[in-house]
Parts: structure tokens; C-alpha cells; sequence
């Protein structure tokens, strides 16, 4: 029973994430500046990459394969997922700071630049 | 219009690098199928069978052929990025360093890279200790543990690195000890056959019976039973390959962000 249930949810969560990658990919090729494409591609590698491994994980676990195989796929995913949890977002907000920052990009559209305000140049 | 046209290039030309493959593939011309390679063969069979004189008692197949049957040639490899990064350090002893900047990171690059610190080392560390048996190696491990001094590096800034541990004069001191200790452990063996009297050869690892009857041991037996397979020279090897590497490109990445003006 307890299988069903985690093979059904392994499945639930990679077809979540390939919907996400799916928009995550159209939303990169179709936001028009940098600050707003940094959304999709987050969008891509949290929602397409760790629901996915985290998905694998499950269905990997619900599995009839030896013990060896099963904990071996199951850690190695939720390992990548940790790892991928950590980099994704410290990545993205690195890339915003130093564009931000250096003023390659413009942050636009924009309602209030709260930066600016704080004064940080 | 010439953008255009660029892409427009481009496509084409895979396109016809496609083609031209599809048809060399197909007029056999050119075989991508992996059963007829003579060379490829005589590697695959013989290296992990301990009954043939070229074995190295080691199921990785791409180890071997880099530490054993042509050890020599790696050898040398590791003496060339030996004199680059000599090279980069005298280069860099001659520039004049430009002023620091000053900008602290945010707390979110911080407490990540405390975070994945460990984990790299640890990745690097076993990538670098199971190069006989799985793919991977001394230089990958090395390759992988630059990463994290580097990470180091960029957020907290060189004081905070050598506080570390990673002072210049060690990292050299390291570097140039484990570039002389493969040289070492590669003639080992033909020093003890000439002060014996057999035949042996160079960056030799397993005894090659009707050639050289010495070399390395290939296992430990361990007293609680089982052994401990370390593939004579290729563990060896591949631990010294790591210190030499990790250290050479940490050493470098620290000159090279002194030089470009990081994080004092």
C-alpha cells in the first residue's frame, strides 16, 4: 500500500516538474530584460530539477529492486536535490546583485528601487 | 541582415556536419560501433585479468592506461602544469597588484559556502581515492577541490583563506613534494631491479612474468578478513596526483585573484 502511495506521488511530482521546466524554458525565451528572465530560470532549475529528483527519489524507493540499487538512486537524488537547493538561489541572487551593482542591467519595470533609496550604489 | 545571415550559417553548417557524418557513418567509412577496435580490445580484456602480463589488477580500465601503461607520459603532463603554475607565480611576481575592492558579501553567499565547503572537499576527496575503480582520478579530484578554496576565496577573501590554511608556501611546498614523490614511486621499481639484477621497467606496476618478475602489490589482506584493493602504483598515484593538482590550482586561482584585485 505503502508503495501505491509513493509511486504515486514520485509520479505526480515529475510531471509537476516537467511542467515547470516547460514554462520555466517559454519564460526564458519570452521575458524581455535580465531581472525578469532570473524568474523563469529559477523557476526551471527549483521547480524542474529538485520536485524531479524528489519525484525520482520516491518512485525509487517504491520500487521491487535490490536494497542496494533502491537507497543508492534514492540518496543520490536527494542529495543532487539538497545540492541544487542550495546553489539555484544563491546563484540567481549573486547574478542580480553584480548586474544590479555594476549597471548592466536595468531594473525595469520597476515601482520602487528600494536600493537606490537605501542608498547602495 | 548580416545577424541573420550569421544564423542562418551556422544552421546550415550543422546541418551539414550532420549529413556528412550520417553518410560516412553509413558508406562505412567511418565505424562508430565499438567491437573492432583492435587497441580498444587489448585494453578492455587484459587489464582487468590477472592472469595476462599487461594487467594492473584494476576494473577501471581509463586509470590504468593513464598511471600504468603510460605513466611516463602522465608523469610529464604533471610536470607541465607544474611549470605553468611556476610560470604564473613569477609572471605575477613582476606586475604590480592593483588596490582591493572592498565589497562584503551578502549573508546568503556566506552561509552557503560554509554549507557546501565540506561537501566539495568531501566529493573531491572520494572521487580522487576511488579513481582505481570508478571513473575519476587524482587530476578530476584535484580539479573538483579547487573549487571549494576558490568559493573561499571569492566571498570571504584571502586573509580569511590562509587563516585557513592555504598559505602560498605551503600550497608550493605540497605541489613540488608530490610532483617528486611520482617520480619516485615511478622508478621504484626499476631502481630495486638494478640493484637486483632483473628486468624492470619504468613507471612499472604489476609483475609482468615473462618480462620482469617484481612490482607492486596489488592488495592488502585485511586481519578481519577481506582485502583491501589499491591496484598497486594507480592509488598511489592518484593520491599524490591529487595533492599536486588541488594544490597547483589553488595556488593559482589565489595568484590570479591577487592580480585581478579580489576580496583582501
Amino acid at each position: 500500500m505503502i508503495d501505491i502511495i509513493l509511486f504515486a506521488v514520485g509520479t505526480i511530482l515529475l510531471v509537476l516538474s516537467s511542467i515547470l521546466s516547460l514554462i520555466g524554458a517559454v519564460g526564458f525565451l519570452r521575458f524581455r530584460n535580465f531581472f525578469l528572465r532570473l524568474h523563469p530560470a529559477t523557476v526551471g532549475s527549483i521547480g524542474g530539477g529538485v520536485y524531479g529528483l524528489i519525484g525520482i527519489a520516491l518512485i525509487a524507493l517504491s520500487l521491487d529492486i535490490p536494497d542496494y540499487v533502491k537507497y543508492y538512486v534514492f540518496g543520490v537524488a536527494l542529495i543532487s536535490a539538497a545540492l541544487v537547493v542550495f546553489g539555484s538561489p544563491t546563484g540567481s541572487h549573486l547574478l542580480a546583485r553584480a548586474a544590479y551593482r555594476s549597471g548592466e542591467a536595468r531594473p525595469e519595470p520597476i515601482i520602487r528601487d528600494k536600493l537606490k533609496e537605501a542608498g547602495l550604489k | 541582415m548580416k545577424k541573420q545571415l550569421e544564423d542562418i550559417g551556422l544552421v546550415l553548417s550543422i546541418l551539414l556536419g550532420v549529413l556528412l557524418t550520417y553518410y560516412l557513418v553509413r558508406a562505412n567509412i567511418v565505424s562508430l560501433t565499438y567491437g573492432n577496435i583492435p587497441l580498444a580490445n587489448l585494453y578492455l580484456l587484459s587489464v582487468p585479468d590477472p592472469s595476462s602480463p599487461f594487467t594492473s589488477r584494476s576494473p577501471e580500465v581509463v586509470t590504468s592506461v593513464v598511471w600504468d601503461q603510460r605513466g611516463y607520459d602522465t608523469y610529464f603532463e604533471t610536470s607541465v602544469l607544474f611549470l605553468a603554475i611556476i610560470g604564473v607565480l613569477y609572471a605575477a611576481g613582476s606586475s604590480s597588484l592593483v588596490e582591493k575592492g572592498s565589497l562584503i558579501a551578502t549573508v546568503i553567499p556566506r552561509v552557503i559556502t560554509k554549507l557546501l565547503f565540506p561537501v566539495i572537499i568531501a566529493v573531491a576527496i572520494s572521487v580522487a581515492l576511488h579513481g582505481h575503480l570508478t571513473p575519476g582520478g587524482g587530476f578530476q579530484g584535484g580539479s573538483i577541490f579547487a573549487v571549494a578554496p576558490y568559493m573561499y576565496l571569492l566571498i570571504y577573501g584571502r586573509s580569511r583563506l590562509e587563516g585557513k590554511g592555504f598559505r602560498s608556501n605551503l600550497l608550493l611546498f605540497m605541489r613540488s613534494l608530490a610532483v617528486v614523490l611520482i617520480s619516485l614511486v615511478g622508478s621504484i621499481v626499476l631502481a630495486i631491479g638494478f640493484l637486483t639484477g632483473v628486468e624492470a621497467f619504468l613507471f612499472q606496476n604489476q609483475p609482468k612474468p615473462p618480462f620482469s618478475p617484481i612490482g607492486f602489490p596489488a592488495y592488502i589482506q585485511l586481519p578481519w578478513g577481506g582485502i583491501f584493493l589499491f591496484s598497486g602504483t594507480l592509488m598511489i598515484l592518484n593520491v599524490l596526483e591529487f595533492t599536486a593538482v588541488s594544490t597547483g590550482f589553488t595556488l593559482a586561482l589565489i595568484v590570479i585573484d591577487s592580480i585581478a584585485g579580489g576580496r583582501e
